[in-house]
């Protein structure tokens, strides 16, 4: 039988109509992944430009490697990493798998790695089909909903028997993300404070003095006004960036002055309150009245090029983890300071990340053996972790990573001052609350809405989000 | 062997030959497409995190939906966009075919340049456009202000973003002009002579026998430009991520955003069933239309 054209375009509309559900060629097209830095590894001899397999081999034979009273396996098994990291540090963490197992021949490694952006999906999958790996990354944000969904194995009977794992030497008041009902199940991989950092020239032309230790929020926002200058291309911003919906917002901005986003157990909104509100309208007049830190719209296109990072912004507001990138520029020279003071004192968050240990796996004792030494003082200065959770490894990363000493002993003071998970939100709704107050506070700032809207809006919507957070 | 018995062999060989052929693809739609579907379906019925097993919830899902003011927000935004998207992309890849469809020297250097922006990855595109979009230092910005005037905020306004997302979509729009230059090239020469012999000017000609002549043409276009539109997000979760303050949260944002964020499978699926009723009513609307202007030379 013949088709008229009628026919025909009713069949190939039918047919368009039936991938209704799945994605057209375009969104394929745009959705395939980026190969950025893809390489080849030798496993025998993993070596690179950054990385030379010789300074590492000298490096692993200078360090003294901890022990455990949890026995190496008899026979050979196999352990699955599940890690997100770049193609540089990927070759590092080759290198330490080659030693480890030449201190290990019964234990293989098996490394899997996906982008920052994609783990989670990945990892959520796999353990909806129950492969999760033995040995996974976690981001601060996503533990405790793992925990709850009893996903994760806790750590604390290892750690018992690993003497030598030095828990003091791992600030205490940056776990939170990690425990649930006195157990541990991560062990962070990094953890940092925020700090403020400033761009000395534009001080020095400015005539201006450094931001230092004396410094109130007050402070801040006068001298981010005076800081601000030119238009277009060559605008200079005072400070950047302004403070929105974010894990660490009371912690960084709201917390100095009595404030808080959500309430300790995050199960009530209190961004409304006065304390809270007064700190969002300051900002919220810096942006709109003001213009001294970068509007959505100057944040669109600078946001692949961070106004500090480009020299467009004298302030920067940031975890101590941007040093490394920062002492590698010569565009400009910088500096950093504890974030200032408010009438109720000085807060900053520590943050970072944690390897957990999946409760599906089955090989547990030898999983352990890996993160007592990937965690371990050696294995932090092994890798040359920039913001090394071990306290005692920030200075011989420091210097190994061109790190100026001052500001690595400027971290460790914080750390061991104040720092800590008090204000971060952690519980299993985090990423729902900040999505769902974000665009409200996108129409403050973009002045469609007043404070006292959006913050009362905030509070509407972002309430019985909030269920979610109950954990039996 | 009698006459009948060698076509009714051929008839089964040819039989098996097509079941042979046919098979790859049914078993992969089978396996990947209408196995999702269906489950899909149950899915709407159910909670899952991934993490716990599904716990049916009965209607839950399709009513938590009807009262989710982002949802229709969502609806709202993703009908703007396609309406957008189809209009501005068929009306101007029709007139730079028919430009690409003149008997012009480099006739076949203009069609290849017309189609490079198709193959071009769609994260290029996407910061491409938000370079040429940008208010300030934005391409075409800087054109209005040439001619004294002021552009919008194009994706930081919450009222230019999905105007802005429009734009773009035009951009990557050469297959739509590689089916119109077929279609073209399809009206007969006589047409074209016979309305000529009658007097007819060329906007006679271009109005009443290239316009029908064309129209299962733009039809189709138009039918399969919405059907992609109603399920475009990739390109805008990377340019604005559903924002400013929600305005340019599009359906399949929104459903991305549940399934691959939250992890909140079952309303995810209720969202994507949303979103397939969207398409068919969308559809049918237009086939329904599509009686009083497409033209058909054989009925």
């Amino acid at each position: 039988m013949e088709m008229n054209r009628r026919q025909m375009l009713a069949l190939a509309v039918a047919a368009a109509a039936l991938s209704a559900c799945g994605d057209s060629r375009q969104q394929k097209q745009a959705a395939a992944p980026v190969k950025s830095g893809a390489q080849v590894i030798d496993p025998n001899r993993p070596s690179s430009d950054d990385w030379p397999f010789e300074e590492a081999e000298q490096l692993n034979n200078s360090l003294t490697w901890p022990k455990t009273n949890v026995p190496d396996p008899a026979s050979k098994v196999v352990i699955t990493l599940g890690f997100t990291t770049d193609a540089v540090t990927e070759v590092r963490n080759a290198q330490f798998d080659f030693f480890f197992k030449k201190r290990h021949p019964n234990i293989e490694i098996k490394r899997e790695s996906a982008p920052f952006d994609q783990f989670l999906t990945k990892y959520m999958a796999q353990a909806a089909g129950g492969s999760l790996p033995d040995v996974l990354y976690n981001h601060y944000s996503w533990t405790q909903n793992l925990i709850a969904n009893k996903v994760l194995h806790p750590l604390d009977e290892f750690i018992a028997k690993t003497p030598e794992f030095d828990m003091d030497d791992i600030p205490q008041r940056g776990l939170g993300y990690f425990q649930r009902d006195g157990a541990l199940y991560g062990l962070p991989t990094d953890m940092a404070p925020k700090l403020l950092f400033y761009n000395k020239d534009l001080f020095d032309k400015a005539g201006l003095d450094y931001p230092d230790e004396s410094w109130t929020w007050d402070k801040l926002f006068e001298t981010a006004k005076k800081m601000t200058s030119g238009s277009g291309v060559e605008k200079i911003y005072g400070v950047s960036p302004m403070p929105k919906p974010a894990p660490d917002l009371s912690s960084v901005f709201l917390m100095p002055f009595g404030g808080r986003f959500l309430d300790v157990a995050e199960s009530k909104v209190m961004i409304a309150e006065p304390n809270a509100r007064d700190v969002m309208a300051r900002w919220l007049d810096l942006l709109l009245k003001d213009k001294a830190t970068p509007s959505l719209a100057e944040l669109q296109l600078l946001e692949k090029v961070d106004p500090f990072k480009s020299g467009h912004a004298a302030l920067f507001i940031n975890g101590a983890w941007v040093m490394l990138e920062l002492s590698k520029q010569k565009a400009f020279k910088w500096g950093s300071t504890q974030l200032p003071k408010g009438p109720e004192g000085r807060t900053s968050p520590a943050v970072g990340s944690a390897l957990v240990m999946a409760a599906s796996s089955q090989n547990k004792d030898a999983a352990w053996i890996y993160m007592n030494e990937f965690l371990s003082a050696s294995g932090y200065k092994f890798r040359r972790i920039a913001a090394p959770a071990r306290q005692s490894a920030w200075e011989d990363n420091a210097k190994a990573l061109g790190i100026p000493v001052e500001e690595a002993d400027l971290v460790k003071k914080i750390m061991a001052e104040y720092a800590s998970d008090d204000g971060v939100l952690r519980l299993p709704a985090n990423k729902k609350v900040v999505d769902t107050a974000l665009p409200i506070w996108e129409r403050a700032q973009l002045g469609k809405i007043s404070v006292d809207d959006a913050l009362k809006e905030m509070v509407d919507k972002v309430t019985p989000v909030l269920s979610e957070n109950k954990i039996a | 062997m009698t006459a009948v018995s060698v076509r009714s062999t051929l008839a089964r060989r040819e039989a098996r030959r097509f079941h042979l052929f046919v098979s790859p693809w049914l078993v992969g739609f089978v396996l990947f497409s209408a196995g999702p579907i269906l489950a899909a379906v149950v899915l709407s019925f159910m909670e899952w995190n991934l993490l716990q097993s599904p716990r049916w919830v009965g209607l839950a899902n399709y009513v938590r939906m009807v009262n989710d003011p982002e949802f229709w927000e969502s609806i709202e935004n993703t009908v703007q966009y396609g309406l957008g998207a189809v209009v501005l992309g068929v009306s101007f890849t029709f007139l730079l075919a028919l430009l690409l469809n003149q008997p012009l020297r480099f006739q076949g250097l203009f069609r290849t340049v017309m189609y490079l922006p198709s193959v071009v990855s769609g994260l290029a595109t996407a910061l491409l456009w938000i370079n040429i979009l940008h208010p300030d230092y934005g391409l075409i910005n800087k054109l209005l202000a040439s001619v004294g005037i002021q552009g919008p905020g194009w994706l930081a306004s919450q009222e230019w973003a999905i105007p802005g997302l429009v734009l773009m979509s035009v951009w990557g729009a050469g297959n739509t002009i590689v089916i119109y230059l077929a279609g073209l090239q399809g009206i007969p020469k006589t047409l074209y002579e016979a309305a000529e012999i009658d007097g007819a000017g060329w906007w006679r000609r271009f109005w009443s026998v290239t316009v029908p002549m064309m129209s299962p043409v733009i039809f189709f276009n138009v039918v399969t430009g919405f059907i992609a539109a109603l399920q475009s997000y990739v390109l805008i979760l990377v340019m604005t991520e559903g924002g400013p303050g929600n305005a340019t949260m599009v359906l399949g944002l929104y459903i991305y955003r549940h399934a691959f964020v939250y992890f909140d499978m079952g309303y995810a699926a209720t969202l994507s069933w949303a979103m397939f009723v969207l398409v068919i009513v969308v559809t049918a609307i237009q086939f329904s239309l599509a009686k009083r202007w497409v033209h058909y030379e054989f009925k």
